[in-house]
């Protein structure tokens, strides 16, 4: 079954509680920051933190990814403390990790080199560091489709509004329509690649008829999951992410008959009188996918 | 020579390194000193170790922090010691 | 007299002969042992017409109950850290030169600070109490002032005791918010007003003299009476009984935690999953943290699924009271109202309905409420791998807290449920052994933790029902993960000296309490 990635909540990786309690809420990702959540003469006391809490704390199902500090500054000097992050965090047990401000596929190359080096060093499986690109300026949502599609470490490309509107000279609203082309663009780059897209953060906790709507968009334009900043917030997507019993039923229906009609790569099926062609049977496995997440069926 | 790393909050620890002396001392300051004292030490000795520490003092002020919590701050007031012009 | 060392059933070692104490028995299960002998009886007393009981003052009241040294008094803890009269009346009695005193309190509260000089200087020489905080506590564990081990009791077994005679009180004290010139009073009206007057209701039927002291003299007959004239000997009038706003204390908020939220969700959940939130259900909750937003989860699933409960019982809360009002449950059953804003409930409402610690309680009479109870969700300080739980003392061995009514609420209830996180700082609250036992494992049926829901191996047909719902982990399994985390704790270092008696509510002794070595 596919790693279902519906929410990733974010922490700060120098709160030493949040380290070993994230976990408690069950979120499909755990995302410990080390970048905007943390100052800069705390960046090392984060990392080692951090380090320390791979090695020892049971992070049960969820994914456990950092965000890194950026490898390169916007004028693409080095950056100070990225390469550190990875090559302490990655033998420490990392093996997810967001890039921040990702603009290039070189961003990404980079990156993978550094990883690369990292796994022969420490006899980690080639190739097993994956990363997740995060697009949060005009250049890099441009770039999206080819970031997307140009490594295999790729597992997922996220999109980070406040630095893209910043970036834009946009005004960030709750009704979003300033962001509506760039996470279209998001989606359709990940659907292209064949790797998840995640949407960007509601960082309002006080409003939650309009983190419903903007969940509510999330689903609607195609992202497999969003960005989340309190254990709240992965409920209330978790919920607005649990299919029905009926369309569960449904989909099981039309999973188990796609594989028994053997055309789950190729072909045109009937099932009560109604056309199932290939995308109808992908949905069905994602609502499926969905429901064992969601504890409904085993 | 010095340095300091963490906070005096709740599940954490304040860290202090001294690594102009000779020899390794280690003295914890904690509520909960007598029921784990003597993982507290520990989990300073790993961090030295691993850094390859052999002249330090440590003091521990502690919070009522895990041991990860404690390597990961001994270890980056090592770092900071280091750099602040320490050495060994 | 030699003692030596025994083993009850739970396997804590209790000598056999403790100086100033009963004949010991061994705690030896829940409903073990057999019920003997006839309740004790006060000395018949007499009244004429024209007897005026309105004395001057607490010091007249003494004297003319014939205080005496050795004797046992009692005070009741309703009015929580706001109480006064506890402290006036030791102080009357201090400066008379009376001396040896037993106190037998339902409970002593941040409020008796001064007892430890009485300790000190003699006065107080013993202390019977469901539990003990603050520096009493510490002064008590670290350095033995009572010289003699405090008598630790549940609601239940408290009352059991006063009607078996094994503790036989001389003069019991009864602050009074509401009370009449003949004695005649209650607990829920007046500026001092604190709900339910429910434990010393069994005190008066017992002791042979009974003051009662109030800020609040109305004339005679008092409407609403929950202790009768009948049982009072005297009365004072005094400015305060104690500070409202400490006694008050408003409305218990359901906590906002999200990790006290997260388990009691899962709590809430699994009392669903177990088929036991049916029509009719009868439940009662501690009220700290995780336990009294048990009752907000329940909430929504009752009212989704059209479920009223007969009664819920407490320590009762106003969020309680709201479920009651919402049609949620048909009666509240009220030992002890926790909230001021409960009060106002217990004069409006018929079915929030008053009772004595006895009737809630007392496993030696005709039945308690206690028994009657299908839930029971309780917290702990400590809880072991067979379920026993510490309610009482830290980690450190340091007494802190009280036994309150778990022994008897889990002894009664079908399903017992403790919702605890799984370490408080870094110290871990799942052990090998428990530092002192308080509530037997036997009457332990689920815990529910932030990380881990774990159910009692001998409730075979729980397991059934829910292993298939819900994730389980046995709590060995879950203890060894936090360790992992935590390290296992040093033990106290302990001297010879025993600080407390721990008996459960027949009477037994469960576990005692030695001083703890600095």
């Amino acid at each position: 079954m596919k790693k279902l990635r519906r929410t990733m909540l974010f922490a700060p990786a120098n709160n030493p509680k949040l380290l070993f309690n994230t976990p408690i809420y069950e979120p499909d990702c755990i995302i410990f920051d080390l970048e905007d959540a943390i100052k800069i003469d705390e960046k090392d006391a984060a990392r080692n933190l951090l380090a320390e809490a791979l090695k020892v704390v049971d992070y049960g199902n969820c994914e456990v990814f950092a965000r890194i500090n950026p490898l390169r500054t916007p004028t693409n000097d080095k950056a100070p403390f990225g390469e550190l992050d990875v090559r302490t965090l990655v033998p420490a047990g990392l093996r997810r990790m967001r890039l921040p401000m990702c603009e290039t596929v070189e961003h990404i190359e980079e990156l993978s080199i550094l990883l690369d080096e990292l796994e022969e060093k420490h006899g980690i499986e080639k190739r097993s560091v994956k990363i997740q690109a995060s697009l949060e300026t005009v250049l890099g949502v441009e770039n999206a489709r080819e970031i997307a599609a140009c490594s295999d470490r790729i597992t997922s490309i996220s999109f980070g509004s406040e630095d893209y509107t910043k970036s834009l000279g946009a005004v960030r609203t709750k009704e979003g329509s300033e962001i509506f082309f760039a996470r279209t663009q998001i989606v359709v780059a990940a659907a292209l690649a064949g790797v998840d897209a995640i949407d960007t953060v509601w960082a309002d906790l006080g409003d939650l008829e309009g983190f419903k709507k903007e969940v509510r968009s999330t689903i609607n334009l195609g992202f497999v999951g969003k960005s989340c900043v309190h254990p709240s917030q992965v409920k209330v997507v978790h919920e607005m992410m649990t299919p029905s019993m009926e369309e569960v039923e449904k989909s099981l229906k039309i999973v188990k008959a796609a594989k028994e009609a053997n055309i789950e790569n190729g072909g045109v099926m009937q099932i009560d009188g109604k056309m199932i062609d290939i995308p109808i049977i992908a949905k069905a496995q994602k609502i499926v996918s969905l429901a064992k997440g969601a504890g409904l069926i085993k | 020579m010095k340095g300091i790393c963490g906070n005096e909050k709740a599940s954490d620890v304040l860290v202090s390194v001294d690594l102009s002396v000779i020899g390794i001392s280690i003295e914890i300051r904690s509520k909960l000193k007598k029921m784990f004292g003597y993982s507290m030490e520990k989990a300073v000795r790993e961090s030295l170790d691993e850094l390859n520490i052999e002249n330090a003092s440590v003091i521990v002020e502690d919070f009522g922090a895990l041991d990860f919590v404690i390597k990961g701050r001994t270890k980056t007031a090592i770092e900071r010691a280091i750099k602040n012009g320490g050495g060994n | 007299m030699k003692s030596k060392m025994l083993l009850n059933k739970v396997g804590r070692e209790i000598p056999s002969y403790i100086e100033g104490y009963k004949k010991i028995t061994l705690y030896k299960g829940v409903f073990e042992g057999q019920i003997e002998g006839r309740r004790y009886a006060p000395l018949k007393t007499g009244s004429r017409p024209g007897d005026n009981k309105l004395l001057y003052n607490i010091k007249e009241a003494i004297k003319k109950s014939k205080l005496k040294d050795g004797m046992t008094i009692s005070f009741h803890h309703h009015l929580r850290n706001g109480d006064y009269v506890l402290n006036m009346v030791m102080k009357e009695i201090a400066e008379m030169g009376i001396k040896n005193l037993t106190i037998c309190a339902s409970s002593i509260t941040k409020a008796h600070g001064p007892l430890v000089d009485h300790i000190k200087n003699g006065v107080v020489t013993g202390l019977e109490t469901s539990g003990l905080r603050g520096e009493i506590a510490r002064e008590i564990t670290e350095n033995n002032i009572l010289r003699k081990p405090v008598v630790f009791r549940s609601h239940g077994g408290r009352a059991r005791a006063i009607e078996a005679g094994e503790v036989i009180i001389d003069i019991a004290f009864i602050a009074a918010p509401t009370c009449d010139p003949m004695g005649n009073l209650n607990g829920m009206e007046g500026k001092s007003a604190f709900g339910a007057i429910g434990y010393p209701i069994v005190d008066v039927k017992y002791a042979e003299k009974v003051v009662a002291i109030t800020d609040n003299l109305v004339s005679f007959p008092l409407n609403n009476i929950s202790i009768s004239m009948s049982d009072v000997d005297y009365v004072v009038q005094v400015d305060e009984i104690g500070d409202p706003s400490k006694i008050a204390t408003g409305s218990t908020r359901v906590t906002k935690n999200p990790l006290e939220l997260l388990i009691a969700e899962k709590a809430a959940n699994i009392l669903i999953q177990s088929g036991m939130i049916k029509e009719g259900f009868s439940f009662q909750a501690g009220s700290g943290g995780a336990s009294l937003a048990v009752c907000k989860f329940l909430r929504s699933y009752m009212e989704g699924n059209n479920i009223t409960g007969s009664f819920a019982a407490g320590g009762t809360t106003a969020y309680l009271v709201d479920l009651m009002k919402d049609g949620l449950f048909k009666a509240i059953l009220d030992i002890q109202t926790l909230d001021s804003a409960a009060v106002g409930s217990l004069l409006e409402n018929q079915n929030h309905i008053e009772i004595s610690a006895s009737t809630y309680a007392n496993p030696h009479n005709k039945s308690c409420s206690a028994h009657q109870l299908d839930i029971m969700v309780l917290s702990a300080t400590e809880i072991d791998t067979n379920f026993n739980i510490n309610s009482m003392t830290g980690s450190n061995g340091m007494i802190m807290g009280a036994i309150g009514g778990a022994q008897d609420t889990a002894a009664g209830a079908k399903l017992t449920v403790v919702v605890a996180p799984t370490m408080r700082k870094r110290i871990p609250i799942i052990v090998d052994k428990v530092t002192n036992i308080v509530t037997p494992g036997e009457t332990i049926d689920i815990l529910v933790t932030e990380r881990g829901i774990c159910i009692n191996p001998k409730r075979i047909d729980l397991i059934e029902i829910l292993k298939d719902k819900i994730d389980l982990i046995s709590i060995g399994k879950l203890k060894n993960k936090i360790e992992h985390l935590t390290a296992k704790g040093n033990k106290p270092d302990y001297l010879d000296n025993i600080v407390g008696i721990i008996e459960y509510r027949d009477g037994t002794v469960i576990d005692i309490i030695k001083q703890v070595k600095i």
